[in-house]
């Protein structure tokens, strides 16, 4: 037959468009990535076995790792890191399951924005909301429990923060609540109604069709949800470094920066025996991803939307108010909190007199340091906003559209690089920019950049590169390849299908990242604390530092300048949203459904879907 | 249009998509590939746009080369210079009217004055003038097909493309574009490659069918032909609908037409062209291919059987409108479908008899004829 392939005759090389420069630039971008993922952990690895102090020639042994697992506390700080997780995904994971499905499933009054709300407690960074917490929580003087302490037969308010309830507490009133939820009610929204129908009226109650109808079509979006999650179980820092360590209570990530912070030389070799451990995680995630990514788990969403929403009755009210009591706890009571204690003469103490000032306000706002802080945030975050959408609108394209050999491993590293903390990551990339010398001649291009804002840029732009490419990725499958296929065939080229296609298309989406790429740099803490110095530490580096400096901790303080990160997170999320509307119009809200109705019988299409 | 030894195995995939397909469109006209889904009729029409990538074969327009495998040589969809529907429109969403029109001429760097020339044109021509202005997501349908048509249109390519353009029209408004899109090809005298899984569409608009299965196809030629000479089982059934009869041969004779004898209804004979490539012997037992229409349904005239009637009684009648069509069934034969005129009605249990055209049937060996059509999903 005349069919039959000759070998080498011919290379199935791109799914349309780009040459075959696309094999380099899979190469590029694979090594890019993998070197800036996997060599911290390796130069981490290697250089656990040298005792010999940082920047000093190496002298090899193992007793960094007798020392590091000599210490009993080490295992506690794994056995910590897994119980909190556990726990709190126990109980929010439900919950939120439970929250998405009444916003997206149910005629719960005002859910776009009780959805909304959610975003915006997303959006509000970890250390702000601990230390909103903390002053409602505090044993000596936390509001909430000075208040319960005017109560008659109350000696003493019931909370205390410094606890693991407590710890567990801050990260489901954080993000592990409204993170879930943020992703989950897309899906939720997205899900055929018919098939929730046929389970109505072959008689099922409205639980009954929840529990066996819905959730079972919700695997897929809560298993990837749960994934997301998952990765970044040793990546919490910022609320057990304030609320752990005060009470000896370690995780993986304040253990390794007790290691380098608190000894006197810093043990970077036990740190690093420690971080070694990750390399076990990652060994665990990527088949695991690869098991996932190859699953039809995106076929959720179907072109037949139709809005059949489920009446509660009169359980109603009760569903709603219960998510507002929610959106109070994760948003309105810390933020209120935080503005309230900044005024206070010290928070807590109602009988102070006079019980409100401004002093705390203007020794911040005349701090040189605070200054240097907000700038160095600023121009930090801003950075990351714009770079980001660009950078990895382009990544997911590579994972969507095309067929290039090697995006599979890309996307791989990616999974992998959301498993290593960022506290590892930055030790790891510490290394890199002091230099090291592993018997072959001594590495120190990269010192230049140490202490510099660039090499914080480069760690914050790449650190929201998971979420962001799923994100992307989702749009894009969404909208399915005839959009382009269309310009290609209307003789535009790749780049100007990619700028007048795609990126209006996708606007609203690029406009999310970016937001959420400002939100993760700003208040960015574990992944940077190692690689700042004290002239470009961010805000959020600032307020940690303010709450667990030894020579006593300035509360106050640290409340105004978190009130600082709020605020611009908030202010920027205002302004590109209010941005996205003016360039997104007519595909924002209605047009986005006819895109879906047009587009539909693509969205299917398995090539796309499977590589 | 030239279509050389093309195929194309998707990954993962044991068989071929499309399998050593060669097929030429000349200009000024209209050929259709048509076939069940999954056939390969679109992933042709994608390699000729270039949004597939054909493992092997050449695509040729005109004299000037746009694959050739051999030579690792493809024009990127961009450089080919054609029109394409696409079954879902793609009408940019954040795009009016206008914009979408303009945006192939833009991409050839054309004077604003000009565009805007071409675009008013066009959007004359395919009925919405004065719709410059209105966003992408406020069409409906049919308006979103003719944008779909003048964005095609509007660079004036040699090539059209159209990939099952109607299948998302409602029936009314399909015959209609049907037509206008005929009109249209007339006029503008271009060459186009069709797409469809529906063979009214396929017979109606097409100069030429190229019916498709398992990527290879089956058989091409005029409407007409494939309708009354079809190649084989596979293009019998899916163009058009057959009434199978059991019978058996009666006369060879050497060109190719047989008379063949009913079975059950000895004194029923007709005739028809032979299909198989050994031949017949007589009294091998057959299946006659018969089309609905040379069938005709009358009430049983009374016990005895007339001459060259087939005996039958209606088992169920469907009224489908513009006719009536009774499941019958026939002594020594199978149920089948035989359609009647809806003036005369046949109640359920009536006798009836069946009287056949006497010529122009096929006979396939009874060996192989399994009614394919019985398989052939339509989506």
């Amino acid at each position: 037959m005349i069919g039959i392939p000759r070998a080498g005759s011919r290379k199935k090389i791109a799914g349309i468009g780009l040459p075959s420069a696309s094999s380099y630039l899979m190469v590029v971008l694979i090594l890019v990535f993998g070197v800036y993922v996997l060599v911290p952990v390796l130069l981490i690895f290697v250089n656990s076995f040298n005792v010999a102090a940082i920047g000093q020639p190496t002298d090899w042994a193992i007793d960094n790792w007798k020392l590091a697992f000599s210490d009993p506390q080490i295992f506690i700080a794994l056995r910590n890191t897994f119980m909190i997780f556990g726990i709190f995904t126990l109980v929010s994971f439900p919950l939120a399951v439970l929250i998405a499905w009444a916003i997206a499933r149910t005629k719960v009054k005002w859910a776009y924005g009780l959805e909304f709300m959610f975003w915006v407690s997303f959006m509000i960074p970890t250390i702000s909301v601990t230390i909103g917490w903390t002053f409602l929580m505090d044993p000596d003087f936390g509001i909430l429990n000075k208040l319960i302490e005017y109560l008659p037969f109350v000696d003493e308010g019931p909370f205390n923060i410094y606890s693991v309830p407590g710890i567990i507490w801050v990260h489901l009133m954080a993000n592990a609540t409204s993170g879930k939820v943020m992703l989950l009610v897309p899906a939720f929204r997205n899900m055929n109604v018919s098939l929730e129908e046929a389970g109505r009226v072959s008689g099922a109650s409205n639980f009954r069709t929840m529990l066996r109808v819905t959730l079972p079509l919700m695997v897929p979006a809560m298993t990837v949800v749960f994934m997301l999650q998952l990765v970044r179980i040793f990546q919490s820092f910022e609320t057990e470094q304030i609320l752990g360590t005060p009470i000896d209570f370690y995780v993986y990530s304040t253990k390794i920066f007790q290691f380098i912070r608190f000894f006197d030389p810093p043990n970077y070799g036990a740190a690093a025996a420690l971080a070694s451990l990750t390399l076990v995680i990652i060994a665990i995630i990527y088949p695991t991803q690869r098991w996932l990514t190859s699953r039809k788990s995106y076929t959720t969403v179907s072109g037949s939307f139709k809005p059949g929403l489920i009446d509660l009755g009169r359980a109603q009210p009760f569903v709603t108010g219960g998510i507002i009591f929610m959106i109070v706890l994760l948003t309105i009571l810390p933020i209120a909190t935080l503005i309230g204690g900044s005024f206070m003469t010290r928070v807590g103490f109602f009988n102070a007199t006079p019980m409100f000032t401004t002093k705390h306000w203007d020794l911040v706002l005349n701090d040189r340091f605070f200054i240097q802080s907000l700038k160095t945030t600023i121009i930090l975050s801003s950075t990351t906003a714009i770079v980001s959408p660009l950078l990895f609108s382009l990544i997911a394209y590579i994972f969507v559209r095309t067929k290039w050999r090697g995006k599979q491993l890309l996307e791989g590293i990616f999974w992998m690089s959301a498993a290593v903390p960022g506290i590892l990551s930055g030790l790891g990339l510490l290394w890199l920019f002091l230099g090291f010398d592993m018997g072959f001649g001594r590495f120190d291009l990269l010192l230049p950049l140490y202490g510099t804002i660039y090499a914080l840029i480069m760690v914050v732009v790449l650190q929201g590169k998971l979420t962001s490419t799923q994100l992307i990725k989702g749009v894009y499958l969404q909208m399915g390849a005839d959009m382009e296929e269309a310009a290609r065939v209307a003789g535009a080229g790749w780049l100007r299908t990619y700028f007048r296609i795609w990126v209006p298309l996708i606007m609203p989406t690029l406009i999310l990242i970016g937001t959420l790429n400002f939100v993760i740099s700003a208040g960015a803490t574990g992944s940077i604390i190692l690689i700042a110095s004290r002239e470009t530490q961010t805000l959020s580096i600032f307020a940690l530092d303010l709450m667990t400096h030894n020579t006593g901790r300035q509360l106050e303080a640290a409340g105004i300048v978190s009130l600082f990160i709020v605020g611009l997170t908030v202010v920027v999320a205002v302004v590109l949203r209010r941005f996205g509307l003016q360039v997104g119009v007519r595909h924002d809200m209605k047009s986005s459904k006819a895109t879906k109705k047009v587009s539909a019988p693509a969205v299917a299409a398995p090539a796309t879907l499977h590589p | 249009m030239r279509l050389e030894h093309l195929s194309k195995t998707y990954p993962g995939n044991p068989t071929p998509a499309v399998d050593d397909l060669s097929i030429d469109v000349f200009e000024g006209e209209i050929i259709t590939l048509l076939g069940p889904s999954g056939c390969g009729k679109s992933t042709t029409l994608r390699m000729v746009a270039g949004l597939e990538v054909p493992d092997s074969g050449s695509i040729y327009f005109g004299e000037k080369p746009v694959v050739i495998s051999d030579q690792g040589f493809r024009l990127p969809p961009d450089k080919r210079e054609l029109g394409m529907v696409f079954q879902s429109y793609a009408i940019w969403p954040h795009m009016t009217v206008e914009e979408n029109v303009a945006f192939p001429l833009k991409s050839k760097k054309m004077q604003k004055a000009e565009i805007s020339e071409r675009v008013d044109a066009i959007l004359e021509l395919v009925g919405l003038p004065g719709m410059q202005k209105r966003p992408g997501p406020l069409l409906s349908g049919g308006q979103q097909q003719r944008v779909a048509l003048a964005r095609a249109l509007v660079t004036e390519p040699k090539v059209l493309l159209l990939d099952e353009p109607f299948s998302n029209l409602d029936a009314k408004l399909r015959e209609q574009m049907r037509i206008e899109v005929k009109l249209l090809q007339r006029r503008l005298n271009i060459a186009v490659l069709f797409v469809t899984h529906d063979q009214v569409e396929a017979l109606s608009l097409s100069d030429s069918i190229a019916l498709m299965n398992y990527g290879v196809i089956q058989q091409q030629g005029e409407p007409r032909i494939l309708y009354e000479e079809p190649a084989n089982e596979f293009v019998r059934d899916f163009v058009g609908k057959t009434v199978l009869f059991k019978g058996s041969v009666r006369d060879a004779n050497p060109s190719g037409v047989l008379s063949i004898s009913i079975e059950g209804a000895p004194n029923c004979v007709v005739f028809g062209h032979g299909y198989d490539p050994d031949g017949f012997k007589s009294g091998q037992s057959v299946f006659i291919g018969v089309r609905p229409e040379d069938v005709e349904i009358l009430p049983a005239g009374g016990d005895e059987l007339a001459s060259g009637m087939v005996a039958g009684v209606v088992e169920a009648a469907l009224f489908v409108g513009e006719r009536i069509e009774y499941q019958v069934k026939v002594h020594e034969q199978h149920t089948m479908i035989v359609y009647g005129e809806r003036h005369v009605p046949i109640e359920d249990g009536g006798k009836v008899w069946l009287r056949l055209r006497p010529e122009g049937h096929s006979a396939w060996p009874s060996d192989w004829a399994v009614p394919v059509s019985a398989l052939v999903e339509s989506d």
